[in-house]
Parts: C-alpha cells; structure tokens; sequence
C-alpha cells in the first residue's frame, strides 16, 4: 500500500512539474502577445484573436501527432532529442494552453484596456509604463487565466501520450497512467489517480471562481 | 494666429470603426485661458476633447501641438508632446491603492519629487483621505481625486470632461475656482460641458458651441 502511495505522489509532482513548466512557457509569449493584440485594435489583431479562439477547440491528439513528427528523429527538430521527454509534453502543453490564455486575457482586459490605458497614457506613462499599469490593474483576471491554462494542461491527455511515450518513472503524468491502468483493469490505482486529478481540478477551479468573485467587487 | 503654446485643430473629422462621423470638419486653437466647450450629450464634446488631448487620432485632418503636426511626428516626440497634456474622463478611472497613490502617479513615471502630493491633495479637498483606499471613495470624491492627480504635475493643457458633474455644490465652486486659479498662471485648460459654468469672464478665451459634430459658434473674449 506504502508503494502505492509513493508511486500516487511521484506522478502527481511530475503531473503539476511538467504542466507548471509548460504554464510558465505558455505565459512567457502569450502575455506579451496579448498586450500586443489588445494595444493594436486593427483587422490583423482581430483576425488573430478570432484564430486563437478557433484553436482553443484544438483535439489534443492531432497537436500531439503535429508535435510528433516535428520531434521524432526524422522530423525538422529530430536532432534536438525532445521526444519522449517531459520537455517535449510540456512544450506541447504550452502550446496547446497558448490559445487559452491569450483568448481569455484579450476578451477580459479589454474593457480594463480602455479606462486603464488612457488612463496612464494621458497622465504622462509611456507605452511601456501604460502597459505595466494593465497588468497590475488586471493582476486577477490575469491569475484566472494562468489557472485556467494550467487546469487544461493538467487534465489533457493526447500530448502527453503521444510526445511523452508515457514512461514510467520519467514521462508518466497522471492522465497517461490513467489511461494505462484502466487498460491493464487496475481499477483501484486508476481510481486513486482520477481522485487526485479530480482534486487538483477542482481546487484550480474554486480558485479560479473566487478570484472572478474579488474581481467582480473590486 | 498659430503660437507655439497652442494645440490647434486643423479640419478634424473622427468617427469610430465604420460608423458615421462623430466629428465633422472641426478646427478649433486652444491656448492659455478656459476654452469652453458647450453642447447637449452626443453633440461630440468628449470625442474632440480627446482628439485634443492626443488620445484618439483624426481619421481626417490635423492636431498641431506647438507646432508639431502631432500624428506625424515620431513616437518619442509624441511621448514628450503627451506629457504635457492631461484629460479627465467625466467617471475618471483610479487605479488600485490610496488616493496618495493615484496623485503621486503622474509624479513617479516621471521620476518629479512627491512633495507636492499632499499640497494638492490639500487643495483639492482630498487632503485627510490620502490613505483611504479609493474603492472606498464617492463618485464625487473620485473626481476630485483625479482632478488632483491631473493637476499635480504642472501640465500645459488640461482637458475636463463634465468636470462639475458628480460633484456638490461647495466642491463645485471649489472646482471652478482651482480652474480660474490654474488659468491665470497660464496653463491651458479646456472644459466641456453640457451646464452653464460661471467662469470670471477675464480667464474665459473662447465658448465653442457645439451640435450633431460640428461646431456652431464660437464666442471670443480675449
């Protein structure tokens, strides 16, 4: 039972260590992208916001598949040795959270944009100042974004089967072992793990939730 | 006459996406004194206010700032012609913090000393709630914030939409008599509204009547 346990908790911290690599990645470019999109209010900024909110729906298993011929070794990016590694599942993560959070933050700052960009801008900020001022002023429906993102890759599966290769003791996050487990008719570890994910998710979402309720009474 | 304290408005037409012209064919010069802008709500006050103050850009026509055609010029000229224009929406937004926090804004961006913070405050009537946070303000109390926080770094054009409108009557004369007060030390302010304000006539330059997108009259005083 005591080795159960362990194996619960080693794949847990490697589920929320490589989903919180790929958040962080995630952020990294769609935070500046969508500063970008919201600050430049013409066709193309539109035109990309209405793609991003497209590919929100993407099937995870065509991603993965995209990514997989992209890292195995025959394809353009072989020769780097990501596939079958968590960097190649959190890089796939990333990517598929991208939409997520750069569509959640565009549609929810947009209204902040206008009273809070003006704002810094006719009382002497730079660009680059009005947009440190965005963000602090948006801090929480920045942080409902960020958990949203980390909610979906947490809880997706195709990426990190087809690039992770699912591994045990390396690629084996908890969806992928759930997955196994049930195939294999070990219903008490698969039952343990959806427990836990059940947690994780709902614990995002309650978060989620009660900064919507701050944001709201602000 | 074009001068290089002046914010001049050459033929200005503006309307928002695709929809019909908000402002039509508008030139206006505003210089040191109160320019008035007069007009019924929808006439276009707000949007000439911030074209004027160089937060929207004229989808025909020019802004001139002394003598700068404002648009063309390059972005780190237009940062430095910006900071010397102010515009106070009619429901000013405040960012998150104290009232301090807010006047001290326009002063730390640009690295001034904050000293000044609290005369203004004191000035403004905001001078005993510098701690409160200002999501526990009064519309009123939020105006007069923000009126402090535009005047506290000593800009050359002041734009006040509907600057009167939350505000009681003590405050309202205060108001009006902090604008007579910045006006005769030679700062150009631009009010727009839809009330009769009882300005001392000598600070008074120009009424600009406006109706439907364009400017009917223009009454001179100086």
């Amino acid at each position: 039972m005591e080795g159960l346990y362990q194996e619960v908790l080693a794949i847990t911290l490697r589920t929320l260590w490589i989903s919180g690599t790929a958040t962080i990645l995630a952020i990294s470019w769609s935070i500046p992208l969508s500063l970008i999109l919201i600050s430049s209010k013409n066709r193309i900024s539109i035109f990309i916001q209405d793609l991003f909110n497209a590919l929100i729906s993407l099937p995870t298993v065509v991603l993965g598949l995209a990514l997989y011929l992209i890292l195995s070794k025959s394809g353009p990016l072989g020769f780097l040795g990501l596939l079958y590694t968590p960097l190649a599942i959190s890089i796939g993560q990333s990517i598929l959270i991208t939409p997520i959070l750069v569509s959640i933050i565009t549609s929810s700052f947009q209204k902040l944009r206008d009273e809070v960009w003006e704002t810094a801008i006719t009382l002497g900020a730079s660009e680059f100042q009005a947009s440190i001022a965005l963000l602090r002023e948006g801090t929480l429906l920045l942080i409902r974004a960020i958990l949203a993102g980390f909610n979906r890759a947490v809880g997706e599966l195709g990426v990190a089967l087809i690039v992770g290769g699912n591994i045990k003791g390396f690629t084996r996050v908890l969806t992928t072992t759930i997955a196994l487990e049930l195939t294999k008719g070990n219903f008490e570890l698969a039952i343990y793990l959806g427990i836990v994910l059940l947690t994780l998710s709902t614990i995002v979402t309650v978060a989620i939730r009660s900064l919507g309720i701050r944001g709201a009474y602000r | 006459m074009l001068t290089d304290k002046m914010i001049t408005l050459e033929n200005v037409w503006f309307s928002y996406e695709n929809e019909h012209y908000v402002l039509k064919n508008i030139s206006l010069s505003i210089g040191e004194g109160v320019t008035v802008i007069k007009g019924p709500n929808g006439s276009g006050k707000t949007t000439l206010l911030k074209i004027a103050s160089l937060l929207l850009k004229p989808k025909k026509g020019h802004v001139i700032v002394e003598g700068t055609t404002f648009w063309n010029a390059s972005r780190s000229v237009r940062e430095k012609l910006r900071k010397k224009v102010v515009y106070v929406h009619e429901k000013p937004y405040l960012f998150k913090g104290t009232v301090y926090d807010n006047i001290a804004y326009p002063l730390k961006i640009r690295g001034y000393d904050l000293s000044r913070v609290v005369d203004v405050a004191k000035e403004f009537g905001v001078g005993k709630i510098l701690n409160t946070n200002v999501n526990e303000l009064s519309a009123g109390m939020r105006q007069l914030v923000a009126l402090a926080r535009a005047f506290v770094f000593k800009p050359k054009y002041v734009f006040l939409d509907e600057p009167l409108a939350n505000l009681d009557d003590e405050n309202k004369s205060r108001i009006i008599r902090i604008i007579e007060k910045y006006a005769k030390k030679g700062i150009a302010i631009v009010v727009a509204t839809h009330m009769n304000i009882n300005f001392r006539k000598e600070i008074v330059s120009k009424i600009a009547f406006m109706n439907n997108g364009v400017i009917v009259k223009v009454s001179k005083y100086k």
